[in-house]
């Protein structure tokens, strides 16, 4: 199914990048983090709405 | 009044309300969305990706490009990538300007990487001059994949290579790119544009990866599979004003998967001027009429999903498809029963608009956090255009509907300097425009369009559209789209104009 990082059918394939050598898996590792700490950013932001409710409930109802 | 009447009467009222609430829809399905975006970090294709370096052909479509074209390939040639495996092919669609002169220097700059195919005869729009290039690049087996990019788009040096890795699971067959509104130093319209992206790619095309459909792969930045181009039958589409997302979506009703890389970064120079975006979204969102039209079967189908490895007929990805399409629809309806309702004298009609400008600031707050936490560079630079995103009068609104007491004091004011008389709530008047303005809003962004040309539109635009909000924009674009393709207006392609101010930010 993969073509895996072997398979080249005349491609270049192999486990090192040009600019970065060995930086594959970091790249993969920096990417993953990036994306889990969108989870962080998003319970940020709705903890501010969640302020802005209870400001609103508390104060401006 | 019998009871009857009285039952029908009532019934009608409730259907109002619930065609007042209706308009929070979209607020709510884009909600949804962001919300999809925690799931990214286990639905995503890294764990499929590898090193992987096929023989890349660039096609580039270019008419009268010469400020821009030189860099875009001085880019492309310096990206990490096997410089034996990439080749660009520049399809000169009868240019009158010096963009010969530059793809022949470049040619001969970097030989047997460049190459120059001229049409004689062009102007019939992009993707016939697409396919005449794609006609030349499957016409040998050099190519095992084709990136597809803009004449004015500047690829970071890291792009393709972030791409390609996911070819290397065959069961995708295109990948796309974020693209970042890169106009240098721009202005208040590119900074409404830069802000969009974020929401519109890195956040959406983001949760549409976990649902597994994507909408659409932008046409300045997607990278194709030989397999995918060759069971497209080798063309694009030219029957339609959008042809990318046609091609998007026979790619995985084809049952090859598309993918967004948020991480391969490319920069595009987007209009600066209404007029200039006017025409640009206009195409975009006839196409999407004529998409909507073209897939009618396919909407709102799960079922479809099985079998064939993608989730376009999917509620969610359905929903979201619709709520962009029909908000123009959402915002006519609810003013339309805001105001019936008022001047029935219904007791409640005050509650429903409440409850739905309290949705709508809820998720105003969620988005505009949740869109600046996701690329801070751009919230750097954009972040007075996402504040004002949905207009100074929807902001007051807002604030007015969330926080009643606040305004009651100024209100009450406003209401005795008009009248002298003392009042309980908002006079009617305001009360009138409030529940009219988001049709209003759409009608005075038109406005802003129609005079941004003129001389006085210089300085009336930019406020008017921070008056109004940049979505209302896109809105009336909509709407307009909708009477176009109604009457079956003439579609022409109308190149969006490049003055070479894109640049990749240090």
């Amino acid at each position: 199914m993969s073509r895996g990082g072997h398979v080249s059918r005349g491609g270049h394939v192999n486990g090192q990048e040009p600019g970065r050598p060995g930086g594959f898996r970091q790249e993969i590792g920096a990417a993953l983090r990036y994306e889990r700490g969108l989870v962080v950013k998003a319970i940020a932001a709705l903890a501010v709405v969640a302020v802005i409710v209870v400001l609103r409930t508390l104060y401006f109802s | 009044m019998n009871a009857a009447g009285h039952d029908a009467h009532l019934a009608g009222d409730w259907l109002l309300i619930i065609l007042v609430i209706i308009a929070a829809l979209p607020e709510l399905a884009a909600s949804w969305q962001y919300l999809l975006i925690i799931g990214h970090f286990r639905r995503n294709h890294y764990r499929d990706c590898a090193p992987y370096f096929p023989r890349a052909s660039v096609l580039i479509p270019a008419w009268n490009e010469a400020a821009v074209i030189g860099t875009s390939i001085d880019r492309l040639m310096a990206l990490e990538y096997p410089g034996e495996a990439l080749r660009v092919y520049v399809v000169d669609d009868a240019s009158t300007d010096l963009t010969p002169d530059v793809v022949a220097e470049r040619a001969a700059r970097y030989p047997g990487r460049v190459f120059h195919l001229r049409r004689e005869h062009g102007g019939q729009g992009k993707a016939h001059t697409l396919n005449h290039g794609l006609d030349v690049v499957l016409a040998d087996d050099w190519m095992q994949v084709l990136l597809i990019t803009d004449a004015d788009v500047i690829f970071e040096p890291a792009s393709l290579r972030t791409m390609t890795r996911h070819l290397a699971d065959d069961r995708v067959g295109a990948v796309t790119a974020y693209i970042k509104e890169g106009s240098r130093p721009g202005n208040y319209l590119t900074r409404f544009i830069g802000y969009e992206y974020v929401t519109a790619q890195a956040a959406a095309r983001r949760a549409q990866n976990v649902l597994g459909a994507l909408a659409c792969l932008a046409g300045g930045a997607q990278l194709h599979t030989r397999a995918n181009l060759e069971a497209l039958g080798g063309r694009i589409d030219t029957s339609s004003l959008a042809e990318d997302t046609i091609t998007t979506f026979e790619t995985q009703l084809g049952g090859r998967r598309v993918v967004f890389e948020p991480h391969a970064t490319v920069w595009a120079e987007e209009p600066g001027t209404l007029t200039g975006l006017w025409k640009q979204r206009l195409r975009w969102a006839r196409g999407n009429v004529q998409v909507t039209r073209r897939y009618w079967r396919l909407w709102f189908h799960p079922a479809r999903r099985h079998g064939q490895g993608h989730a376009l007929g999917g509620v969610s990805f359905g929903l979201f498809w619709f709520c962009l399409f029909l908000q123009p629809v959402f915002m006519i309806t609810s003013s339309a029963a805001l105001l019936t309702l008022y001047f029935s004298g219904f007791g409640r009609v005050w509650l429903a608009f409440h409850l739905l400008w309290i949705i709508n600031a809820a998720t105003y707050a969620f988005i505009t956090c949740f869109t600046l936490l996701i690329d801070p560079a751009t919230a750097r630079r954009c972040w007075r255009q996402a504040i004002f995103f949905p207009g100074a009068i929807n902001l007051a609104i807002i604030a007015y509907s969330c926080f009643p007491r606040l305004f009651s004091s100024g209100v009450h004011s406003v209401e005795r300097a008009l009248d002298g008389s003392p009042g309980h709530g908002a006079p009617g008047w305001l009360i009138v425009f409030i529940y009219a303005w988001l049709t209003l809003s759409m009608a005075v962004a038109w406005l802003a369009k129609a005079i941004g040309s003129r001389r006085i539109g210089r300085v009336l635009s930019p406020l008017l559209v921070y008056l109004v909000g940049y979505g209302s924009v896109l809105c009336a674009c909509t709407f307009t789209s909708y009477v176009k393709e109604l009457r079956r207006a003439e579609a022409h392609w109308e190149k969006t104009e490049k003055t070479g101010k894109a640049v990749v930010p240090t």
